[in-house]
């Protein structure tokens, strides 16, 4: 054997070991994410990548496993420090979570951005693509897949309704364009009575129109039963008549935009199909 | 001349808030009105008339509080929520939500809120009647250091909880004339008429003090007494109507100086009917612009009676000049 | 001609006073009587104690200790009700607070309510008193403008026709020629002049001409110390005005 046959030979394998060890930093670089909503959180757990979240904003409750990650700010208002003590290689946002000047900063400091939008069930699996496309791996839970199955199932448009979700009773404000629950009722088969042309996510109306554009159905998220009440009797005001109308959809279940309202859509749907 | 310019004035106010329930959201149609529930009848009946009636109220109620405010403390910029009372309901009633998971509008709320802004009014009074609180000055300055440390809390609390307190928080801080059966606008409006006569019986105290502590001594008027007695009612009156309608600015400041202006009520117990009527028309009048003008988005009524409001008084001015 | 005996209306003894009882004013107690019926000037440079002496006459917290005897009453001042203080007392500050838009009837009017009450109204003879005083003051054609559109020497009139009017006992007078023109002036001393008499009169005043004129006594202070009290004849004889304002000196 020459000399130079070793050392080569020495070169080449060290080379590997390099080549390896990058490989190995760099996928544990790539394992850190900082979630600033809680139904992104809640979306990255469905889908089996918690292992690379490191951080999630106040208020989030769900799973159950999430409420012991580091918090990184406050709901809608994500703390820049307490972002970046966490080393993250990333920061997911969502649509109601975005904060651009936050962003810039956070980009110049060298960490990646990813802004997913969940307004709609749509834009929701086509953020589970972007999520893939960036953690790199593949996702198949089976929440996903369930999720997935549900969604595909024909004949969810075959209920049809008129309705409002109405995200506060007094004075009376609206889920408008844009939110996550107008557009699941909507695929559900609901015709919302907003017209299109309206952009406001949060409308507020005069009760009076409600009245008189009298949908089939006013839904609401029912946080406990206190304030269902009070949306109950809001209701009851509005059209004496048909109190029935007034349907309250389990606030722990579709108040997030992740693949928790899809997994319990069949209950939604057979509530409606049963007041009809 | 003056006189007529002020009668045809009048004329032309009670004519618009008459008209005020006709307008809204929905075109009514005007046959359907007797017809018992038709949905003209409904909406007219049971949503806009009882509204009007408690926006005359509140309305009423904020312009002759105001009047009191700035008569009692000598202060022309005084008004009902210079204490901290709105402060303390609103406080209140927020932190009903987030301790006590009340929602807004419901009793246990309201309770809150008026829990919190009568334990400010003993406060108040309990310092207005003692020895630091000999003076008008005094007790407005304390109050006005409740205010601010009773904002701030405020403030706190919902920089910390903002998304859970959301649409009600709005109507505390813009004002928001709430739909009410018919039976309980009229009994507050009834309040709020019988509450200026009251103190319009006693306005001739309120007078004696205006001429300064020694000078009322010398008229029988015990100085302390008096203002602690007409700060109680006062406040306990803001407090109500803040419970009703929230936070609605301007009309406490600014609508008793119209009145001076326009009508030159020659003491304090003519003002204050003509503070109520002005006080009530103008937020009717709000009101009704707010639910008219993109319908049938509605605008909190306080944002409206600011727009308005503001403007209008600097052409009172400018032509007074 | 037998002299008239003249009542005693007011009894000071020891009268300290100051705004806190660690602040206070004249060092040695103050005791002196007044007449009933006299018009007294009260007269000393600024900041000798004249607004200080008024307010402590009316029982007010600048009396700190001592005892005013008013009007046969058998407690001090300081111990009065508010009511026996309305019955007895009228009083004009230096610096009288006002409602602008308040009318000079309504103003003069309140007057009244030291012995309507609050709740009172105004009776008919009294209406016929209020409009003497208007005349009396030279107020009858602005009776029904505003306080705050008159000049500052209209308003001072309208204030003293308010505190003339009041059916008190004895009236106490903060300054109040300070912004009169001298036909007002001369028109003042005669208006109090009228009342000799029927009410005591105590006017803090700068203006020693019609003083030594008018007054029948002279309360005199300076620096903390009750310089004179007595008639005012014996007050000018004696040259004590000097004492009091030695660039006087002709």
């Amino acid at each position: 054997m020459s000399c130079f046959t070793v050392k080569t030979a020495f070169f080449r394998a060290s080379l590997g070991f390099m080549a390896l060890g990058l490989l190995a930093f760099a996928d544990s670089g790539s394992a850190r994410w900082v979630s600033t909503s809680p139904q992104v959180t809640e979306l990255l757990f469905q889908l089996g990548q918690s292992q690379h979240l490191v951080g999630t904003s106040d208020q989030t409750f769900y799973p159950e496993a999430a409420k012991q990650l580091p918090k990184v700010g406050l709901l809608f208002n994500p703390n820049l420090e307490a972002i970046v003590a966490q080393n993250p290689t990333g920061i997911f946002w969502d649509e109601s979570s975005y904060r651009p000047d936050l962003e810039t900063k956070l980009v110049r400091l060298g960490f990646k951005s990813v802004r997913l939008n969940l307004s709609s069930v749509e834009n929701l699996f086509a953020s589970i693509k972007k999520i893939n496309e960036v953690l790199g791996n593949r996702i198949d839970t089976p929440e996903l897949l369930q999720s997935e199955i549900i969604w595909k199932k024909a004949g969810y448009k075959s209920v049809t309704f008129s309705f409002i979700a109405l995200a506060w009773a007094e004075p009376p404000i609206l889920f408008g364009k844009d939110t996550f629950l107008l557009n699941l009722l909507e695929e559900l088969g609901g015709t919302s009575i907003l017209p299109v042309h309206w952009s406001n996510s949060y409308p507020k109306v005069s009760a009076e129109w409600l009245i008189s554009k009298n949908p089939d159905y006013l839904f609401f998220l029912k946080h406990d039963d206190a304030s269902s009440l009070f949306f109950q009797n809001q209701c009851r005001k509005w059209w004496p008549k048909t109190p029935e109308k007034c349907v309250g959809i389990p606030a722990e279940k579709f108040a997030r935009a992740s693949l928790t309202p899809l997994l319990h859509l069949a209950g939604l749907k057979s509530e409606i199909e049963r007041r009809k | 001349m003056r006189t007529r310019r002020n009668y045809f004035f009048v004329l032309l106010l009670l004519s618009l808030v008459l008209l005020t329930p006709f307008l809204g959201a929905e075109r009514l149609s005007l046959s359907d009105l007797n017809k018992f529930d038709s949905l003209s009848y409904r909406i007219f009946w049971e949503l806009r008339f009882p509204r009007w009636l408690l926006t005359l109220g509140v309305g009423g109620m904020l312009a002759v509080l105001g009047a009191t405010y700035q008569n009692l403390f000598r202060n022309p910029l005084s008004e009902p929520y210079v204490l901290g009372v709105s402060s303390a309901v609103t406080l209140g009633v927020v932190l009903g939500e987030f301790f006590f998971r009340q929602p807004t509008d419901s009793w246990g709320s309201l309770l809150c809120g008026m829990i919190l802004a009568l334990l400010l009014i003993l406060f108040l009074t309990w310092f207005a009647s003692s020895r630091w609180g000999s003076s008008s000055e005094k007790v407005i300055l304390f109050g006005l250091g409740c205010n601010f440390v009773l904002s701030s809390i405020l403030f706190l609390v919902l920089s910390f909880q903002f998304q859970s307190v959301g649409g009600g928080a709005m109507r505390w801080f813009f004002g928001f004339i709430p739909w009410v059966e018919t039976q309980k606008a009229i009994v507050f409006l009834l309040g709020g008429v019988g509450f200026t006569i009251g103190i319009g019986i006693f306005s001739q105290a309120l007078e004696a003090l205006r001429l300064g502590d020694s000078v009322a001594r010398t008229l029988g008027v015990s100085p302390q007494l008096t203002r602690n007695l007409f700060l109680l009612f006062t406040s306990v009156g803001v407090a109500v109507t803040v419970s009703v309608s929230g936070t609605i600015g301007f009309v406490g400041l600014v609508i008793p100086h119209l009145c001076r202006m326009i009508f030159k009520p020659s003491s304090f117990r003519i003002l204050l009917p003509q503070a109520f009527l002005l006080g009530a028309s103008f937020l009717v009048l709000c009101d009704g612009l707010s639910r008219a003008l993109v319908p049938p988005f509605e605008f909190p009524v306080g944002v409206m009676t600011t727009l308005i409001g503001g403007p209008l008084f600097l052409v009172v001015l400018w032509r007074r000049n | 001609m037998a002299k008239e005996l003249k009542n005693t209306i007011c009894q000071v003894t020891d009268l300290r006073m100051g705004f806190s009882p660690r602040n206070q004013f004249n060092e040695e107690g103050w005791s002196f009587s007044i007449n009933a019926g006299d018009l007294i000037a009260l007269i000393g440079p600024n900041g000798s104690g004249k607004t200080t002496l008024l307010r402590s006459l009316m029982g007010e917290s600048t009396l700190l200790s001592g005892k005013v005897y008013v009007a046969q009453q058998s407690h001090s001042v300081q111990e009065w009700k508010t009511r026996e203080i309305a019955n007895i007392f009228s009083y004009l500050p230096q610096e009288q607070p006002f409602e602008p838009s308040q009318r000079v009837d309504g103003f003069v009017g309140l007057a009244y309510v030291s012995c309507n009450g609050v709740l009172g109204k105004i009776t008919e003879e009294q209406a016929e008193l209020l409009e003497n005083q208007l005349r009396l003051f030279d107020l009858e054609k602005q009776r029904e403008k505003t306080l705050g559109s008159l000049s500052t020497g209209e308003r001072q009139r309208v204030f003293l026709a308010r505190v003339m009017l009041q059916p008190s006992k004895i009236v106490l007078l903060d300054e109040p020629t300070n912004h009169l023109d001298p036909e007002a002036l001369a028109r003042f001393w005669n208006a109090l002049s009228l009342f000799k008499g029927d009410k005591t009169v105590v006017v803090s005043t700068h203006d020693i001409p019609f003083a030594k004129k008018m007054s029948d006594g002279v309360l005199a202070l300076r620096a903390g110390r009750l310089l004179f009290c007595g008639p005012t004849s014996d007050f000018f004889q004696r040259g004590l005005i000097n004492d009091l304002f030695p660039s006087l000196a002709t």
